[in-house]
This record gives C-alpha cells, structure tokens and sequence, in this order.
C-alpha cells in the first residue's frame, strides 16, 4: 500500500479501537495484555493512542478502573461498565450499517 | 545513582500532567513500559535495548502528555481556526493604515524632516502588525483551550457579492456624475464664488490656480472618467486599466500635494478672512497636514481596490 493508501485506511479503522476495547475489556485486563489483545484479534494499535484513550473512556464513565496489587507488578485494570456496555451495542449496530451499506454499493457494480 | 531512562521518560510525561492525575499516571505507565520491556527482552533484545525501543515507540513524552490530558495539539483547532484568519485579515488590513497615517500625521506636525515621517510610520506599523497578530491569536488560543462555544452558522448571506456586481455600470455613471459636480463646483468657485465676504461672493480657490494648475487637475478628472466608463463597459480589471488607475492616483496625490505645499490652493482674501476668526497659520499647517493624509489613504485605498480587482477577475 502506498502512504496514501495507508492514511486512508488508518482513517477508516480509527474509531474500530474503541469498539474493540469495550469488547474486549468485559473481561478486565490492564494496558499491556489489551495492547497485545487488540495485536492478536487484528487491531494495530500504538501504545500512545492506546493508553490515553483507555483514560479517556474512563473519565467519560464507559470503562471502570481497579489496582490490582497482589502482583510483583501493580496494575491497573479496566473493565466495561454498563455505559460503556451500551456505547458497544450502538457502534456494533452502527457497524452492522456500515456494512451493508458498503455491500449495497458493490452489489449495485454487478 | 543516575536515574533510569524509564524514570526519566515517565517524569517528563507526569510533569505535564494536572496533579491530581500524576500519580496514577505515573504508576499506570511505569507498570506498561515494564511489560513491554519484559516482552522485548524476552523476544530476545537486551535488556537496555529492550528499554530504549519500547521508549522510542511510546514517542515524545510531551504528545504522550497531550494525549493523556486530552490537550489539543493544535494552537488554533478547526473550530476557531475560519473565525481567526477572517478577524486576523480584518485587523491588519485596518488597525495597520489607521495607526500608520495617524504617526506620519504627528510626525508631520511636528514638523520632523520626511524621513523621519516615512520611518517613523513605517516602524509604527511593523509594530502594530507584530501587536494584533500576537494577541488576537493569544486569545483564540485560550478561547480554543477553555472550551469556548462561539455560534457561528455559516449562512448564505455571508456569500461575498459576484464580481460582476463590484463596480458595476451604475458605480461607473456615480463615479461620472461626482466628478462632473465637482468641475462645475470649480467653475461656480471660479466665476460667482463660494464664500461670503465683505457683503461679495468670493473664490474659496486661489486664482492662481487658473488656468493651468486647474487645467491639470481637469485633465486628471477627465482620465479617471474615462478609466471608470471604459473599465465597466468591460466588466472586468485588466492588469491596464489597474496600471492606468495607479498612474492617475500618482498624477493626482502630486498634484493636491505640491498645491498644498506651495500654499496656493486657497485665495489669499479666505486666508485672511480665517486669521482674522482666530484660524492661524498654525492651525491651517495641521489641517494641511490631515488633508493630504486624507487624499494620500484614499489613494492607497483606490490603488489597492484596482488591483484586487485585477487578482478577483482573473
């Protein structure tokens, strides 16, 4: 892909991560185990947009936080709250859209 | 003990931050660079390789901060930047003359030598310029960073007008009409006379003026009325037609300019009719002073109109 190709493309993807990350965190997990999650399921994602962002969700009340310090290793995990729960099912359904939309216009080549 | 790399990265990030979310940060992003230096290093990389890669990945710790103090990384950000721009060019393009003029003009009734006039603005100017740039943009930063919300809906009305309809056929036949009005006022001066004197009409304009400084001044009238009809039958700025408006603005600020400095525009009766009602030479000198400016900015106005003009229709 060319660099054009790739701004577009990131361009595209930028809102998927929080879809993902209110998914993925019904299970709690902490910034590194999600940034490698995120890697795994398909969603490259840099540290630096990972991090702030999981701080913003929380701020705005979609991800709830807790230290965990029975590990060598204090961390902070995260988990979906019931907003945030709610904020997931609207993007899905969004996405769900998106989909066919993007479907019809293909369709309509043939 | 010098201090970590890590130590040193999560200091410059923490310290940017509001302090009630320092420590948490601090804590958050110090476990994180730990695990992602562990997963390098059990990839294989050395331990102080494995540090500076997962430092250099997180980036500049002052983006980083931005981010996690959801602080833009903008000055100006999309939402005032229209507003900015348009306040911007509306005060440079007015405060800058305004301020200009007004410190040639002092410098003028001081009597300073025309150097001195010409630096002396040209400084004021430069100043002004550097003032409402500074501060007009120090206060759309502040307005963009505290949230503000300003309504600003673009409507249809904001449209600026098609060229065609700036200086139209009937700005022709006003512009026409105007000059006709003043060379019959000139005549009337000439031949009945505007002023009361002595139980007699009296000529405000020296007689001096007759015929060829007059003749002059009609021969420029004539040529900007020309310029004026044969530009709108056109419709549009030519490079000439601007070219030739410049020449007539130059012709003319000469012209009022050497008649003002000569002391032969007024007829010697109205000057001493002024000084006899208290209107000493030093008044009339300021007043001198202030109409020249005022032709001089007219003129830089009209030049500037005619080129804008050839820039618009092109």
């Amino acid at each position: 892909m060319t660099d054009a190709f790739v701004a577009h493309a990131q361009e595209l993807r930028r809102g998927t991560i929080v879809l993902a990350c209110l998914r993925l965190l019904r299970d709690a997990g902490y910034g590194y185990s999600l940034l490698e999650q995120l890697a795994s399921h398909g969603f490259e994602t840099d540290a630096n947009t990972l991090y702030p962002l999981l701080r913003r969700l929380e701020k705005q009340g979609y991800l709830e936080s807790e230290w965990n310090t029975d590990q060598s290793r204090p961390r902070k995990f995260y988990l979906t709250s019931e907003e945030g729960d709610k904020l997931a099912e609207t993007l899905t359904r969004e996405w769900h859209l998106l989909t066919r939309a993007i479907a019809s216009l293909t369709e309509e080549e043939k | 003990m010098t201090a970590t790399l890590t130590e040193r990265y999560v200091h410059d990030t923490v310290r940017r931050l509001p302090a009630d979310a320092r420590d948490d940060v601090r804590r958050e992003l110090e476990g994180s660079i730990a695990d992602a230096v562990d997963a390098r290093i059990e990839g294989g990389a050395s331990p102080a390789e494995a540090e500076r890669l997962a430092l250099e990945e997180l980036g500049d710790p002052a983006a980083l901060a931005s981010g996690f103090a959801d602080r833009p990384l903008a000055l100006i950000g999309p939402r005032f930047f229209l507003l900015w721009w348009r306040l911007l060019k509306v005060l440079l393009w007015s405060v800058t003359p305004v301020a200009g003029a007004g410190a040639a003009i002092g410098h003028a009734v001081a009597a300073d030598p025309v150097g001195t006039i010409i630096a002396e603005a040209i400084v004021v100017m430069i100043s002004v310029i550097m003032h409402v740039f500074f501060w007009t943009t120090i206060v759309f930063a502040i307005l963009d960073r505290s949230g503000a919300h300003v309504a600003t809906r673009w409507t249809v009305d904001r449209l600026p007008e098609a060229p065609e309809q700036q200086g139209s056929v009937i700005d022709a036949v006003a512009s026409v009409v105007v000059l006709a009005l003043i060379a019959g006022a000139l005549f009337w001066d000439r031949f009945r006379g505007f002023a009361f004197l002595d139980g007699a009409w009296t000529s405000v304009l020296s007689a001096d003026l007759w015929p060829w400084w007059i003749g002059g001044l009609f021969a420029i009238m004539l040529a900007e009325a020309v310029l004026v009809v044969v530009r709108a039958t056109r419709g549009v700025w030519t490079r000439g037609f601007a070219a030739v408006r410049t020449a007539i603005t130059v012709v003319f600020v000469s012209w009022i300019v050497t008649v003002i400095g000569r002391g032969i525009l007024l007829s010697p009766d109205i000057g001493a009719a002024l000084s006899e009602v208290g209107v000493g030479s030093d008044v009339m000198r300021i007043l001198a002073i202030l109409l020249a400016g005022g032709v001089v900015l007219g003129a830089v106005a009209a030049v500037i109109q005619a080129w804008n003009g050839v820039r618009r229709d092109r």
